[in-house]
């Protein structure tokens, strides 16, 4: 039998006789709904949320193996087994979508990744003494993430348009407008820029906080050896962040297929769409408002396992190139 | 230690680069404030490029005037007020039981919910089965599911593990019940990251441009970045602001000052608090990339 305190702070558990094995179990059970009652009572409206909102949604997501239709609903659609998937692979817009997301993400993460390490190293060799400085770059860099994204492309839209700031600018240097929105050619440089001006910044704050991790001592060993700032920055800086940057690069590389809707939907005209229409806004389209949503469901669902297997692959090539044999897992 | 005090060529082209760098994170809000503010002719003779030009608040006035826009204000508050206050409570209400070691099912249940963070069912899916509930165009799509974050809760786990145990013992034994502790000890030991916490879901939901735009298609429950998305993108300024425009370049140089001026009330709120606040934010952010 446990051993119960009055305070209910601690059950000592206690070989029991196996005779009543079955009362005392129940006389366990009572006794921990008894004693920490409150405690369920806590729990439960957050286990009822979870339920709802995001675990009863996996239920659903059979309907990518299935032939939806409203009246019969979820459970009641008939199956077809892989037919939806089969589909996309025939889209003729399965190539168009896959390329421009992976292109896409592939511009995203090469531009953007390096940047906030780059501007964390700089940051790093601003002197002791103009600590206010630094901290000031560091407040106005992290703005522009607070900044919404249909706010950063509305500007966009503003900026660039044909009697925008940049084409005021653009004529006054070349003589020429240049059509910048609705061209295909602009599409991706418009995007990863508006990435990287929003993120280089907040992207910089986790390696900042592991470059105070450096002992000061290091530097000043580095100097009394005679290394140049390029070496103290090669061997003493960039080691101090190499495992922060083998996580972050982990958890990026997944983004080479997850494309944010947001940008690229509000970003995307029908005349971009050769080079703007990724997967995520293929879903949308497809499922939400031609109202194909087995097909919407099936789509998202190869998307994330593709997104999950590149984590893998990443982990695993990580694991495999580093020393320590250390990955995310 | 002297030559990490002296000034290089380096020091000169870093700082210069940084210089700029805060200056092209700065320059779009400035040119966005000064057109806002400028004078109407300014404005349509293309003169604004950095500072204002004269002063008018005309624009100000015709978005006080526009009704879509005030109803949409309105939602935004409405949405981040109550979408943050049930993310803090879910946040307390899963944080206490999980972190109580006499709680039994606190491994099962951590283990379930960690979950979540893992797997989603996806954009069709959850659109359908949030259909199913009726809860479409309602403030409840909004801001419940958000509440719902285990992210957030292992943060404010992690906190209250770090209460010294004889605290709660203390209240228990005299005769404190477990709604008293999470009030009257925890809560107020946890401030500081409940407020971080407050902050992220705070501006996730006043930037959310996704969610609304799912669920909502009733203009009364229109946000403010719906909204925007209509002035700025679609360039439905005219329909927003009421009143009678020709369709002269002096009214669109005008639907510009108004398209600027609503990103300047949809900024204002998080560019007010952001000197005081951005600490929390960094803060939050690094005590995620630690536990994580």
């Amino acid at each position: 039998m446990g051993k119960d305190v009055t305070t209910g702070a601690a059950l000592v558990p206690e070989i029991s006789d196996p005779r009543s094995r079955l009362h005392d179990w129940r006389g366990r059970l009572e006794r921990e709904f008894r004693n920490n009652w409150q405690l369920y009572v806590m729990i439960l409206p957050v286990l009822v949320g979870f339920f709802l909102f995001r675990f009863y949604p996996l239920y659903g997501l059979q309907i990518a193996f299935k032939d939806y239709n409203i009246v019969a609903g979820v459970r009641g659609s008939e199956w077809v087994g892989l037919e939806n998937f089969l589909k996309f692979f025939e889209d003729p817009f399965f190539f168009r979508v896959v390329k421009n997301t992976v292109v896409l993400g592939f511009w995203t993460l090469v531009i953007s990744y390096p940047l906030p390490i780059v501007f964390a190293v700089l940051l790093n060799e601003v002197k002791q003494q103009h600590g206010l400085f630094k901290r000031v770059t560091q407040s106005i860099s992290y703005l522009p993430h607070f900044v919404a994204v249909v706010v950063i492309v509305g500007l966009m839209y503003d900026f660039f348009s044909s009697d925008g700031i940049v084409n005021q600018m653009a004529v006054a240097l070349t003589g020429e407008k240049w059509r910048i929105l609705g061209s295909p050619a602009w599409f991706r440089p418009l995007y990863v820029g508006s990435v990287v001006w929003q993120g280089v910044g907040w992207g910089s704050i986790i390696y900042l906080a592991a470059l105070t991790g450096i002992p000061p001592e290091l530097y000043e060993a580095a100097i009394v050896d005679g290394a140049s700032r390029w070496q103290r920055i090669l061997y003493v800086t960039l080691p101090g962040l190499l495992p922060v940057i083998s996580v972050t690069l982990i958890l990026s590389v997944s983004s080479i297929v997850s494309v944010g809707f947001e940008r690229a939907f509000l970003l995307q005209q029908p005349a971009t769409y050769s080079v703007s229409d990724v997967i995520a806004t293929y879903v949308y389209r497809r499922g939400l408002i031609k109202f194909d949503f087995s097909y919407g469901a099936a789509i998202g669902f190869f998307d994330s396992i593709v997104a999950f297997a590149l984590v893998v692959a990443a982990n695993y090539i990580v694991k495999r190139t580093n020393e320590d044999r250390e990955g995310l897992w | 230690m002297h030559t990490l005090r002296k000034m290089r060529l380096f020091d000169y082209l870093n700082y210069l680069f940084l210089i700029g760098f805060s200056c092209l994170m700065l320059y779009p809000l400035l040119y966005v404030f000064s057109i806002s503010v400028s004078d109407g002719e300014a404005v349509w003779r293309q003169s604004v490029k950095l500072f204002p030009i004269g002063f008018n608040v005309e624009a100000y006035e015709a978005i006080a005037r526009a009704n879509a826009v005030v109803r949409a204000y309105r939602n935004s508050i409405l949405y981040t007020v109550l979408g943050t206050t049930f993310t803090l409570i879910v946040c307390l209400l899963a944080a206490y039981p999980l972190s109580e070691p006499r709680f039994r099912l606190r491994g099962p249940i951590s283990l379930i919910l960690g979950l979540t963070l893992f797997f989603s069912a996806g954009l069709i899916p959850t659109y359908l089965t949030y259909q199913s509930y009726g809860l479409l165009n309602t403030i409840w799509v909004i801001t419940l599911p958000v509440a719902f974050n285990f992210w957030f809760i292992i943060l404010v786990r992690a906190n209250i593990s770090t209460i010294p145990r004889e605290l709660k013992d203390a209240a228990r034994v005299d005769g404190a019940s477990d709604f008293r502790i999470l009030l009257q000890i925890i809560v107020p030991l946890s401030k500081p990251i409940l407020a971080t916490i407050a902050l992220f879901v705070a501006v996730a939901i006043w930037n959310d441009f996704f969610n609304p735009l799912l669920y909502l298609n009733n203009s009364e429950k229109f946000p403010l970045t719906i909204m925007l998305r209509r002035m700025l993108i679609r360039g439905a300024t005219g329909e927003v602001v009421q009143g009678n425009y020709a369709d002269t370049l002096q009214a669109k140089a005008f639907f510009r000052q108004v398209k600027m001026a609503t990103v300047i009330v949809t900024l204002g709120p998080i560019l007010l608090v952001y000197p005081f606040v951005q600490k929390y934010f960094v803060q939050g952010t690094l005590v995620g990339a630690i536990k994580g």
